[in-house]
């Protein structure tokens, strides 16, 4: 996921500090506190959640992981290299995030996978930025955990990000011809707030016009009477309406949309994928979202890349993925086997390194190129468009974004 | 535009009365400030996504029978032992039995937030007097109204409401007149759990989403509604549910786009200085049960 709404407390301030001091006690006891020992192998440590509330948005995409790690050790590793793969349940806590990266830093890990959550992630990334091992989050979306200088230059997201989602999504209304939208901001978390401001200023950049704006609290209780109505009034109404939310209140204030007579084109972030907003918006139609693929839930993307994965995932967990989250985790470590297969000597800024050049990597979605010096996740991510129209889901395009507008909040990734 | 306002508040304000009730009951009759209220209305919507391809009405029914279940069971299991404990530890308890059930929820049929289809009657629009109001926004106002309606039949012209308003009064000599403790407790169980499945049913035809934390909202809405109006009374508690929902909706109808983040801000400020000049909530008596 994204962010958790969880604010940032003094208990996680404490958490990056409690892990990093024991790190420190650590190496000073003559602990292990860099690459591994064998030389013929890359350990990768996930500290990720396997249970409590953040487990929906990290198992999928951490078992995908493991099914690439496989399927890579039975081609023969990473440039010869076997992959082994270390796991710790951070259940979901920002306290046990820290630990959980000191005893994998300890166990001599090359490389260290933690949540799809920046809040979630960043006490881990925080141990490992001083141990100086690379931290991936397998999917936060949060353009922070890319900034170099928030947590350091060894942490890295292996997602596009909010503003990547919300410029693809200006970018691909923009090609339908339309030129006026209305925002509808969900001001629960950062990953809304920032998806409606970079729609917005892409938007503006490609030409289109933004003729009103308006906000709800967002949250498990939605209530947009009066957001409804206010739009409804408008004439001539927008050409579309884009919400920047996420579920399950974004499928929420979308369906409530529908229900006060709101008919024209709705459009929004990749965070209302999944069937609960088939569920939720029931038959509801001219709905459409930026996600990061199309498979089983939704038709038409007729990709045999995204069926061969699908297959595998549930011929490995008995069951289908049931978000496209999953595919990026999938596709992080193939991003990690393009960046590591020349690399000889496993220390960490030799990996950061590796990482960060930007090599173009094959995924189950199209080309993608992950990191560079400057930008530590993705911008050119395929995403995929699709509609949602009577109860069904079904792939329009895939529309990448070129750059993202600077717009002056110091997001490294930005110009 | 004024009429459609007025009846999304008003339904609002009747939701939120209903929800407060459920909480002031029980609070009245046993000194429980029951936090597992919140997981009482996640049972009656979790019946309501289970049998989501059933006959609404059907699904509104279990809705109302898994949430009494749930609430009778909770009192016999876990309120029951502790009769005449501390209210602390009851309030602690409570705590216990709603995490207890709220983790059960998620580790088992609830990981993740689940949808359920809007019913396509209730998304209709209808003519009033002029505007076009949702089916939903009337069945609400209609729905809470009536149900408030009843409850206050109940308590005021029944034997057995009489009977709880004696033993919210003094417990101890309501049962030394007469009045069956363990059956006026049931009941103000009984009456918490249909208030909850009622108050779920609009609540899920609103949110089309279930989700294992769905309770927590619900729940606070109804503590700081009973709180406002005045806990010792039931008609004190409704109101202060009441106008948290106009005030929530007028708010939500005024406030400009920059500042509707902070919505809760504004009520919770106004909430304080209203319990600056009457600590006691609005409707309360001169005897107030602070325990």
């Amino acid at each position: 996921m994204l962010y958790s709404v969880r604010p940032k407390t003094a208990r996680s301030v404490a958490a990056v500090a409690v892990s990093t001091a024991a790190l420190t006690v650590l190496a000073a006891c003559g602990g292990n506190s860099g690459s591994s020992d064998e030389a013929d192998e890359i350990v990768i440590g996930f500290a990720t959640s396997e249970s409590g509330n953040m487990a929906p948005f990290d198992v999928e995409p951490q078992q995908a992981a493991m099914l690439r790690i496989d399927q890579l050790n039975e081609e023969g590793g990473i440039g010869g290299k076997t992959i082994r793969a270390i796991t710790r349940d951070v259940r979901s806590s920002p306290e046990t995030v820290g630990t959980a990266a000191t005893e994998l830093i300890g166990e001599g890990i090359d490389l260290l996978v933690t949540p799809c959550d920046f809040d979630l992630s960043a006490p881990g990334a925080s141990v490992a930025q001083s141990a100086e091992i690379p931290a991936v989050s397998i999917c936060a979306g949060d353009p922070k955990m890319a900034d170099r200088t928030t947590l350091g230059d060894f942490v890295f997201s292996a997602n596009a990000g909010s503003d990547v989602e919300g410029g693809t999504g200006a970018a691909w209304a923009a090609d339908q011809g339309w030129e006026t939208a209305y925002v509808l901001q969900d001001e629960s978390i950062e990953y809304t707030k920032s998806a409606g401001a970079y729609f917005q200023a892409t938007f503006e950049e490609l030409g289109g016009e933004i003729v009103g704006a308006d906000a709800f609290p967002g949250g498990d209780s939605v209530n947009i009477a009066s957001q409804a109505a206010r739009l409804r009034g408008l004439s001539p109404q927008p050409d579309f309406v884009y919400v920047a939310s996420w579920n399950p209140g974004g499928a929420t204030a979308i369906r409530q949309l529908r229900e006060s007579g709101v008919e024209v084109p709705i459009v929004g972030p990749a965070a209302l994928d999944g069937q609960v907003l088939l569920d939720i918006v029931g038959d509801a139609s001219n709905i459409y979202y930026t996600g990061f693929a199309c498979y089983n839930y939704c038709s038409g993307a007729d990709s045999e890349d995204l069926d061969a994965f699908v297959s595998a995932y549930a011929d490995e967990y008995g069951s289908e993925p049931t978000s496209a989250y999953a595919v990026l985790g999938y596709s992080m470590v193939s991003a990690f086997a393009e960046a590591l297969a020349d690399v000889d000597e496993l220390d960490g800024p030799a990996v950061r390194d590796a990482l960060a050049e930007g090599e173009p990597v094959d995924t189950p979605v199209g080309e993608v190129t992950y990191f560079s010096p400057t930008c530590h996740k993705i911008i050119d991510f395929p995403m995929s468009v699709i509609n949602v129209d009577g109860g069904a889901m079904t792939f329009v395009t895939q529309q990448r974004l070129d750059s993202v507008p600077d717009l002056g909040d110091g997001n490294a990734c930005a110009g | 535009m004024i009429i459609e306002y007025l009846i999304s508040a008003l339904g609002l304000g009747a939701l939120y009365a209903l929800l407060t009730i459920g909480v002031a009951l029980l609070f009245g009759v046993l000194g429980l400030m029951n936090f597992a209220y919140g997981e009482i209305i996640l049972a009656a919507a979790f019946a309501l996504y289970f049998f989501r391809e059933q006959p609404w009405f059907f699904a509104v029914i279990m809705a109302v029978v898994f949430a009494v279940v749930v609430a009778v069971l909770s009192e016999r299991l876990a309120f029951h032992p502790l009769r005449g404990a501390d209210p602390v530890t009851l309030m602690i308890a409570s705590f216990a039995v709603s995490l207890a059930l709220q983790s059960v929820a998620r580790m088992t049929v609830l990981p993740r937030a689940q949808g359920v289809p809007p019913e396509s009657f209730l998304s209709q629009r209808v003519d009033l007097l002029g505007a076009r109001v949702s089916v939903l926004d009337l069945l609400t106002f209609v729905l809470c109204g009536t149900v408030l309606a009843a409850v206050a039949y109940v308590m005021g012209r029944t034997s057995l409401g009489v009977q709880l308003r004696a033993a919210a009064e003094n417990f101890q000599m309501a049962e030394a007149l007469g009045v069956k403790g363990n059956r006026v407790i049931a009941s103000a169980f009984v009456i918490a759990g249909v208030l909850a499945g009622i108050g779920a049913v609009v609540f899920v035809a609103r949110q089309g989403a279930v989700s294992a934390e769905m309770g927590l909202q619900p729940m606070l809405v109804g503590v700081i509604g009973a709180v406002l109006g005045g806990m010792s009374s039931l008609r004190g508690a409704a109101l202060g549910g009441f106008i948290l929902g106009v005030g929530t909706a007028t708010l939500e109808a005024l406030l400009p786009s920059s500042l509707i983040a902070f919505r809760d801000a504004f009520l919770f400020t106004a909430l304080i200085a209203v319990l600056v000049v009457r600590p006691q909530g609005l409707l309360s008596g001169s005897k107030v049960r602070v325990s």
